[in-house]
């Protein structure tokens, strides 16, 4: 590996790291709110779309399932 | 602060714009929110509440400032919100290592849907697979849904368009199907008032849909209700539109999964299964799809419960507000949420748990009678 791609997966780590570290605080910080409210919360806005698992399960490499 | 505030049933729902936020206040909070916009300091409001409902000032203090922080968090949100264009700009003009592209058509509108893994060709491809043709169109709409990094992401007509990411499969799943939406009906993500996680059925020109978690039987019941004079309109994901407040079908098939197939494979519903067997999409539906846009009638909170025979009875609108927003994702502007609001009391609710399919297919049926 030469010195340029080794700077870039460092920062490609940092940044995964660093990304993975704000999504843990961002959680924590609803988590935190929905425990101290004395409010019925009807909805949960740090989560997306609810949607069934429909997973047909992983198919593996091959491109012909 | 924008906020929107609605009376259903004596009780007060406040949404919040800045967090997004749905809530349900009782007669004494809604007092104290009163009082906070009125800016009240705590200490005022505090000996208010005291004097108005009897109670140790102490005490309404506690309960002020708890109410006061919570409001300034509703209003000043120190959590984020979901963002999906968030670090996307590599994932933008990344080039696809592998790739496979299948082409499209749906009521005379063909799209090309790039995958950049097998396993999300299967995942994507599967529910779509009975709209696949032959011929390419090359300037169809295209889609290309492909892992990056640690995450998936979709883009939208190549490198200069939209890029959309997520952690989650499920989650692009739902972002390529709402894209779709876009481009199938000719809207933008602001033309949709809700999406709802559910089945939906037409009956009698109105849609019955059935709502609840993962794994609660909702594509099964689905399935029996096509073999009971029901037409298949949308499955897991149903869009409905802000301005006419119709729901718009999907075009994916109805995916039922284990013991369901067989089941419904006995009762004369035709499904195709995957190689495990484990999951099957009721393809031929599709073909008798109307594809016109629905008013919704009834929505269903439904849940498979072997051990009941039936339990089938209309919800009040308020306790239904609160299982909706659990399975829908609303608007999260003034407007869409306003509307929102006005759309949903129109609706009917009710709560149906069954472990004997044929009255819960009989209740179904006479609700759209």
């Amino acid at each position: 590996m030469n010195k340029k791609e080794k700077i870039d997966t460092n920062s490609n780590l940092d940044e995964k790291e660093g990304m993975s570290r704000r999504e843990a605080i961002r959680k924590m910080g609803y988590a935190a709110f929905a425990a101290s409210t004395m409010f019925l919360l009807l909805n949960n806005p740090t989560k997306a779309y609810a949607q069934s698992d429909n997973d047909p399960g992983d198919p593996g490499d091959d491109w012909e399932w | 602060m924008a906020y929107l505030v609605k009376e259903i049933e004596q009780a007060h729902i406040l949404w919040f714009e800045a967090s997004n936020q749905w809530v349900q206040f009782d007669e004494q909070q809604w007092l104290i929110f009163c009082l906070f916009e009125k800016r009240l300091s705590l200490k005022d409001a505090a000996k208010e509440i005291s004097q108005k409902l009897s109670v140790p000032e102490e005490q309404a203090i506690a309960t002020v400032e708890n109410i006061y922080q919570s409001l300034d968090k509703l209003f000043n949100p120190d959590f984020e919100l979901p963002d999906f264009t968030r670090n996307t700009r590599e994932a933008s003009l990344y080039t696809l290592p592998k790739k496979k592209q299948r082409s499209y058509s749906y009521q005379s509108k063909n799209f090309i849907m790039v995958y950049g893994s097998p396993f999300l060709e299967q995942y994507i491809h599967l529910p779509l697979a009975h709209l696949e043709v032959d011929t390419a169109d090359e300037n169809a709409f295209t889609l290309e849904v492909f892992p990056y990094e640690d995450r998936y992401a979709i883009r939208i007509n190549g490198t200069e368009g939209k890029c959309l990411s997520a952690e989650e499969p499920g989650q692009i799943k739902r972002l390529l199907y709402i894209e779709l939406s876009n481009y199938l009906y000719q809207k933008d993500e602001n033309s949709w008032l809700a999406f709802i996680h559910g089945s939906a059925l037409r009956k009698n020109d109105e849609i019955i849909v059935l709502t609840s978690t993962g794994g609660s039987g909702k594509s099964t019941m689905a399935g029996f209700l096509i073999l009971n004079g029901f037409d298949f309109f949308s499955d897991d994901y149903v869009p409905v539109e802000a301005q006419s407040k119709n729901a718009y079908p999907f075009p994916a098939a109805l995916c039922v999964k284990n013991d369901a197939i067989q089941l419904l494979c006995s009762k004369g519903l035709k499904i195709q299964t995957t190689t495990s067997g484990k999951m099957g999409y009721a393809r031929q539906m599709q073909k008798d799809i109307k594809a016109l846009p629905g008013k919704i009638k009834n929505v269903v909170f439904i849940k498979y419960c072997r051990e009941k025979e039936i339990i089938f009875k209309p919800i009040s609108k308020l306790e239904a507000l609160g299982l909706f927003l659990e399975e829908a994702w609303v608007g999260n502007d003034l407007k869409r949420a306003e509307q929102f609001m006005d759309w949903f009391t129109g609706l009917k609710f009710y709560r149906l748990e069954y472990g004997n399919s044929e009255k819960a297919i009989e209740a179904l049926g006479k609700l759209m009678d």
